[in-house]
């Protein structure tokens, strides 16, 4: 991915930092006005999810995969299936009811999944099982990614 | 900006105090399409390359999915192309098109408690940017 470069403000997302898993350096990753109406109306403690829990696991990644929308059926090995959107992933230390917005301990069998495309735009995050490898990834880790990054 | 203001400001400027209603999206952003029929809070199982189930936390029931790589399944699927471009299309029927390539049982029966939470919820999705 791409470097922070100069661009144009815009005003339909904002930018937060992020772990660049190409050399440990901090870029910008936004999150559009467009998501932030959709988590919306799940209810504020989504909303809070959306600027607690996403930004901190875009800030202290345990984990950074490349390659999310590889399919599985493809040659693992052949360097032109491979896309550049990433899978940040975390296990903060609490979960937000959306409903509700109480903050409750996070399961420690849970991690955070924050998906980030080319563009460096946060289009998805939920909270998932982690692997019952006991490595702390993302479930499935070794087959749904073309390879970890960080 | 810090997290807390714009929490605040996001809040302000999109949240509503009514009841939840469920709601299909599709994001261009990711080329997918999330619906949830209830605010419970949830974990994701993905369940193939296709489609991600939300499991409520409390009850374990179906409350929500993701469907991604909208026009890959658009491609592979001309009906479903040529449908969406009439406007907004039932959820259900959408569904049924990665279910087809479902390789187990297992993954037919949950697709199949998806299809009926969808039924149910009558969602309909607007996916003429994904066809265009």
């Amino acid at each position: 991915m791409a470097e922070n470069h100069p661009s144009p403000l815009r005003t339909d997302r904002q930018a937060f930092p992020a772990v660049n898993p190409a050399n440990g350096s901090t870029f910008d990753v936004y999150i559009t006005m467009r998501r932030a109406e959709w988590v919306a109306k799940r209810g504020q403690g989504a909303v809070w999810e959306m600027a607690h829990t996403v930004t901190e696991v875009l800030r202290t990644p345990s984990a950074i995969h490349e390659g999310i929308r590889w399919d599985e059926d493809e040659d693992r090995g052949c360097d032109q299936n491979v896309d550049s959107w990433l899978c940040y992933s975390h296990r903060p230390a609490h979960y937000y009811d959306p409903k509700s917005g109480r903050k409750l301990p996070s399961d420690p069998d849970d991690v955070f999944l924050v998906f980030v495309n080319k563009d460096r735009v946060a289009y998805h995050w939920r909270w998932d099982r982690a692997d019952d490898d006991g490595s702390g990834m993302p479930s499935g880790h070794l087959s749904r990614f073309r390879k970890k990054v960080l | 900006m810090e997290p807390s203001e714009f929490a605040d400001r996001m809040w302000s400027r999109f949240g509503k105090a009514e009841p939840f209603q469920p709601s299909a999206h599709y994001d261009p952003d990711g080329d997918c399409l999330e619906f949830l029929v209830s605010d419970e809070a949830f974990r994701g199982e993905r369940l193939d390359k296709w489609v991600t189930v939300y499991r409520g936390r409390s009850t374990g029931r179906i409350v929500g999915s993701m469907i991604k790589s909208i026009r890959e399944l658009l491609t592979r699927n001309p009906g479903l192309a040529i449908e969406i471009r009439s406007g907004p299309v039932r959820l259900s029927h959408f569904l049924h098109a990665p279910k087809f390539s479902a390789t187990s049982e297992v993954t037919v029966r949950v697709y199949q408690e998806i299809i009926k939470e969808a039924e149910d919820s009558q969602l309909e999705a607007d996916l003429q940017c994904a066809g265009s």
